[in-house]
C-alpha cells in the first residue's frame, strides 16, 4: 500500500507484491458491500476489503493488496 | 507509531544480542534461512546481521513473488498486455521485471496499455469504467495475494463484469521450501518462517519441516526486535534438542490462520500440476490456477498464450542466491552490469529481492569487511 506513490516501483519502503511491512489500519466504517473505510494512520482514508476479517469499528486489521487478512491483536 | 516503536528499541535489541550470543554453542556455526523477502528487508535496513555472533549466518530463501516467476511468464503477459483492447493492469513492482524481451516498462514505452494498481480491486474498478476494453490483472503472489485476487474475482463474478480477468501467477511457499530441503546444496539449521503468509495459512502446514527434516521453525514479524527474538527462539530449540514450530508473531498470526481466507481461495483456484520458479525450476503443486467455473475470469482461458520457456541469462545467479547458497555481492555481475535501475536477474528487482535489498542499503558483509581490511 504504500510503495513508493511516485513510480510505484521498488525504489519506496516495501514491495506492493509481497507488503511485508505491517502497516496496521483502523477501521473507521464498514459497509454493506465487505468494504470498509479505513484510517492508514498518515491522516489518509482509504477503502479496503474486510470480507474476510471477523472485524468492527475500531478494530486494528493487516492489509494486503487492500484485502484485509488479519485482525493485529 | 503503535505496533513499530516497541519492535525497534536499540536496549531492549543490545539485550537481546547478549542473550542470542551466550545461546551459542562455541566453535558452532549456525545458518538460519529467512524464507521471506520481507526479512530479508529488514535485516539489510536495519542491520540486523550486526547485532549477531560471526558464528550465525543467515541466509535468504525464495519468498520475492515477483523474483521467482520465469522469464517465459513475463513473456506471456506482455503478449496478453499487447492485443490491443487490452488493458493490463500490475503491481508496481512488477514493471521492471524483465522477461526473454523486454519488461512491462518496455512494453509500455512501445505503446501498450500497461497501468500500475495497488490491489486487484482497483483493476477491477478499471473494468467497470471501461467497458468497452479487456482488463486484465497481472496476480502474481504467495499466500498473502491469492485471498484478494479471490475475493476480486469472485466480486467480479457477483456483479456480472464480464470484461476483467486474472493472469493468475499465485505460487505456495510450501512445495518451494521442500524443494529447498531437498537440494544437496545447502545445509541449514532452521528457518524464520513466514510472516504474513501464515497469517493466511497459519503455523500448522510448516511441521513437516520440523518432524519430517528436523529443522526448527519460527514463524516472525518483520521488525527488527521480532527477527532478533525468532534468532533467539531458534537457538533455544537447538540448545534444548528440540524441532517445533513456533510462533514469534502472535500478535497478528493465529495458530490456525485465516479460515475465510482459504476458503476463498480454494473456491476459486487449485494447485497446478507443476509450475517453473525462477532459479528453482520446475516444481509440482507449487502455484495456484482458475477452477474451470472461473474461466470467464481466467486470462489464460480468455487469451491465446505463446507459453514458451526462456532459460534465465548465463550471467544470472539468482538461482543460488533464491536458495541462499551465494549471497548477493558473490555474484558476478552484482552490481556492474546488474543494478536496480537495469536488473538482469530479478533478485536486483524487487525491495526485497536479496540483491535489491543488499545494494540500496550498501551494506558490506562481515565476510567482505575483513577482506577490505585484510
Amino acid at each position: 500500500m504504500t510503495t513508493s506513490q511516485a513510480g510505484g516501483d521498488c525504489a519506496g519502503d516495501h514491495c506492493v507484491t509481497c507488503s511485508d511491512e505491517a502497516v496496521p489500519v483502523r477501521i473507521l466504517r464498514i459497509g454493506d458491500d465487505g468494504l470498509a473505510e479505513v484510517d492508514t494512520g498518515d491522516g489518509r482514508v482509504e477503502q479496503v476489503s474486510v470480507a474476510l476479517v471477523d472485524a468492527a469499528a475500531g478494530d486494528t486489521v493487516l492489509v494486503h493488496a487492500k484485502e484485509a487478512i488479519g485482525v493485529v491483536r | 507509531m503503535r505496533f513499530v516503536d516497541e519492535y525497534r528499541d536499540a536496549d531492549k535489541a543490545r539485550t537481546l544480542a547478549a542473550s542470542i550470543a551466550s545461546l551459542c554453542e562455541p566453535g558452532r556455526q549456525y545458518k538460519f534461512m529467512e524464507v521471506c523477502g520481507g526479512h530479508t528487508h529488514t535485516i539489510y535496513k536495519h542491520g540486523i546481521e550486526d547485532y549477531l555472533p560471526e558464528n550465525i549466518s543467515l541466509v535468504h530463501g525464495p519468498g520475492c513473488p515477483v523474483c521467482v516467476i520465469p522469464m517465459g511468464r513475463v513473456d506471456d503477459a506482455i503478449h496478453i498486455a499487447s492485443q490491443p483492447d487490452v488493458i493490463m493492469t500490475s503491481f508496481g513492482d512488477m514493471m521492471r521485471v524483465p522477461g526473454g524481451d523486454g519488461s512491462f516498462f518496455d512494453a509500455k514505452a512501445a505503446g501498450a496499455d500497461i497501468r500500475m494498481v495497488y490491489s486487484p480491486l482497483d483493476a477491477l474498478k478499471i473494468a467497470q469504467r471501461n467497458p468497452d476494453r479487456r482488463v486484465v490483472f497481472m496476480g502474481i503472489g504467495f499466500e498473502t495475494t491469492a485471498p484478494s485476487t479471490a475475493m476480486t474475482v469472485l466480486r467480479a463474478a457477483a456483479q456480472g463484469i464480464g470484461n476483467f480477468s486474472v493472469f493468475n501467477n499465485h505460487v505456495t511457499i510450501l512445495p518451494a521450501i521442500k524443494a529447498i530441503l531437498d537440494s544437496p546444496d545447502l545445509r541449514l539449521d532452521g528457518f524464520i518462517g513466514p510472516g504474513h503468509v501464515s497469517t493466511v495459512i497459519g503455523c500448522r502446514p510448516y511441521s513437516f519441516i520440523t518432524g519430517d527434516y528436523g529443522k526448527p521453525l519460527v514463524v516472525a514479524g518483520f521488525e527488527p526486535l521480532d527477527l532478533l527474538q525468532s534468532v533467539h527462539m531458534l537457538l533455544a530449540q537447538l540448545a534444548a534438542g528440540r524441532s517445533e514450530v513456533e510462533n514469534q508473531y502472535g500478535r497478528v498470526v493465529p495458530w490456525d490462520g485465516n479460515a475465510k481466507a482459504l476458503q476463498v481461495i480454494g473456491q476459486t483456484m487449485e494447485p497446478r500440476p507443476y509450475f517453473e520458479w525462477r532459479g528453482l525450476g520446475f516444481i509440482s503443486h507449487s502455484a495456484l490456477r482458475f477452477r474451470d467455473e472461473y474461466a470467464a475470469y481466467d486470462a489464460e482461458s480468455v487469451f491465446d498464450i505463446p507459453g514458451g520457456r526462456v532459460a534465465d541469462p548465463k550471467a544470472c545467479q539468482c538461482g543460488e542466491v533464491l536458495k541462499g547458497v551465494l549471497k548477493p555481492w558473490e555474484c558476478k555481475v552484482f552490481g556492474t552490469a546488474c543494478t536496480p535501475e537495469t536488473p538482469i536477474g530479478t533478485c536486483m528487482v524487487s525491495s526485497e529481492g536479496a540483491c535489491a535489498a543488499y545494494y540500496n542499503f550498501g551494506r558490506f558483509t562481515r565476510e567482505r569487511v575483513k577482506e577490505a581490511t585484510r
